[in-house]
This record gives C-alpha cells, structure tokens and sequence, in this order.
C-alpha cells in the first residue's frame, strides 16, 4: 500500500509543480494594470469623466481614484476595493457593487439607480444628495455615513446596517425596511425615516 | 536636620532644586523646540512657485534622506517614526510605505511611470488639502505650512522606504 502512495506521489508531483508554476506566471501576467478607455486601473488613478460603461472592474484595487463624473453604467464592481475614492457626480446606473469595499468614499450627488450594493461596505462614506431609486442595498454596512437628501425610492434596505448614519432630508419612499437598523440616527427633515428607533434628531 | 530636598534641612535651598530647575529649563527648550513646526527642507534644489504635478525628485537617494528628517518632524506623529505605521503598536494614519505598492508591481515602465504620476499628485493634493469626510477630520492641511520642496522631498522618503521593504 505503502508503495503505491508513494509511487502516486511521485507521478503527481512534477504535474503539481508544473501547474503551479502555470499559475505563477498567469499571475504575473495579470499584474500588468487594465487600462480601460484610456483610465488605468490602479489605485488613485485619476480619470474624471472616464467611460467605464459596461466595464468590469471586479475585484480590482481603485482605492483613492478619481472618478469624478465617471461613467460606470452596468460596470461591474464587486468586490472592488474603492476605499477613499471620489465618485462624485458619477453615474454608477444598474451597475454591480455587491461586496464592494468604499469606506471613507465619496458618492456625492451619485446616479445609483438599479445599482446593486449588497453587502457593501460603506461606512464613513459620503453619498449626499445620490439618488438610490430601485436600487439594492440589503445587507449594507453604512455606519456613520451620510445620506442627507439622499433618495432611497422604491429601494431594498433589508438587514442594512445604518448605524449613526445622517438621513437629513432624505426620502425613504416605498422601500423594504425589514430587520434594517437606524440607530443613532439623525433624521431632521427626513421623509419616510422610520419613527422607532432611538434617534438624535432635532425637529 | 537635613532632608531630601536640602542639606541645609529647609525646602528650597542647596544645589538639588538649582540643578533641578536648570534641567527643567533645558526641558523646556527641548519642548519648545520640537514644537516648532512646521519643518522645511533646505537643503534640496529649489522647484520654483509652480507647483509640479509629479515628484520632480523622484529615485534621489539624498532627496529621499532630507525628507525623512522633514517626515519625522512633520508626519512621524501620526504616520509612525520612520513611515512605520503597521505592526506592532500601529499609528492611527494609514501605512504611507504601502502608497505606491500597485504601481511597483508593474513591469511596463511607461505604465509605471504614470502610476506614479497618479501616486505623486494624490500625494501632493492629500499632503495640501488634508483629508475630511463626512465632517470628520482625519487629516490636517498643510498648505502654507510645507514648501513644495519639503512635499516631494516627503514623497521620495515614503517611496524609498516602501522598495525597501518591497511592500
């Protein structure tokens, strides 16, 4: 028995090494960046206003980018790492952030209709005045972050995670609420902000 | 009767409070010293008003050891002695060794060249505008405060000692 194991060992082995140095060299293939419409992907690549429609992006590291008034409809983003990014104005329409990695980002004034954010990681994050109509964000990490005149229409906030979050004059209007949590939240001029959490808010 | 404080045996007289108020005063300069901030580089080529839009210093090894004086002066206290801000007893600023490890793993060096750039102008804008979100700040400006030079001479400082460790 014994020299049969070690005889399969044997066999195996050059074909083990042989598969891992494949691999070894695809990797190092793969380091070379995308370069996408002319936007490089890598971190604090600067591309304002880049045509990134359809592109995908998954996984990749864009933290720190400037995405000013990008283009990213139907681009797809998950598990990508946008911690710090400045997304501001950008129209990130349909497109695929599920799992995405954006603390501390900045979604101002953001087009995230239809966009799919389950289980993104947005805390600290910055998304004022974005439009989250028909979008997904079950399951979100949002705390501390703030949604002031934010537009959560017809959107999925299941088991979202709002903690201290800022909803100033936000619009919460025929979306799911189920086992999502506000607490500490501050919801002064707030339409459709849930009454039974305990709140810091001044009316 | 003598005691601690005097030979003599009354508080505040005898060589011990004398020594001891010199060596406060020495103390004293120290602190006032240290906390005069902020530190500017000399002795580096001058750039000028304009302002560059990427590290005209770039790979220089005596650049890189000015800067880490300005670094230790300016930025140690938050981004960690020596740019070493994880590990053991980590500081609360992000690692800066870590800036530009994307742009080090690319073989291409046009393409590393540009990261770069990306690197340096993100770096400088950082290093001027500071760093607030969400009305928390997390970083303070240093416009007005640091002159051009020191602010590429802190960025070839962070970028030697991030290929040093290969981070």
């Amino acid at each position: 028995m014994n020299t049969w194991v070690r005889l399969l060992c044997a066999s195996l082995s050059p074909l083990l090494v042989a598969a891992a140095n494949a691999q070894n060299g695809a990797a190092a293939d793969s380091r070379e960046p995308l370069v996408i419409n002319g936007c490089p992907i890598w971190p604090h690549t600067r591309c304002r206003g880049a045509d990134l429609r359809h592109a995908n992006l998954a996984g990749q590291d864009l933290a720190g980018a400037d995405l000013r008034g990008a283009n990213l409809t139907r681009a797809d983003l998950r598990g990508a790492n946008l911690a710090g990014a400045v997304l501001d104005g950008a129209n990130l329409t349909a497109a695929r952030l599920n799992k995405v990695n954006a603390p501390a980002a900045t979604f101002k004034s953001a087009k995230m209709i239809g966009a799919d954010l389950e289980f993104a990681r947005l805390m600290r994050a910055d998304l004022s005045d974005a439009d989250f109509t028909g979008a997904n964000l079950e399951a979100v990490r949002a705390n501390f972050s703030w949604f002031s005149r934010a537009r959560l229409v017809n959107a999925n906030l299941q088991e979202a995670k709002f903690v201290s979050v800022n909803f100033e004059n936000a619009v919460i209007e025929g979306s799911v609420l189920r086992f999502a949590i506000f607490p500490d939240g501050y919801f002064k001029g707030c339409t459709g902000c849930p009454k039974d959490w305990y709140a810091n808010q001044s009316e | 009767m003598s005691n601690r404080f005097s030979r003599t045996g009354e508080p505040g007289t005898g060589w011990r409070p004398w020594v001891a108020g010199v060596f406060m005063a020495v103390l004293g300069g120290a602190a006032a010293a240290q906390a005069e901030l902020p530190y500017n580089v000399a002795d580096v080529p001058a750039l000028g008003s304009e302002w560059r839009v990427a590290n005209p210093y770039r790979g220089n090894a005596e650049v890189a050891r000015a800067g880490g004086v300005a670094f230790n002066h300016n930025c140690a206290r938050c981004h960690g002695v020596d740019a070493v801000a994880s590990g053991m007893g980590g500081m609360p600023a992000p690692d800066l060794r870590r800036l530009a490890r994307a742009c080090r793993r690319i073989k291409d060096a046009a393409l590393q060249s540009a990261c770069m750039d990306d690197d340096d102008d993100y770096f400088r804008v950082t290093v001027l505008e500071g760093k607030t979100v969400v009305g928390v700040q997390h970083m303070p400006a240093w416009k007005g405060q640091l002159t051009q030079e020191t602010i590429w001479a802190l960025k070839t400082y962070v970028d030697a000692r991030g290929a040093e460790g290969k981070r």
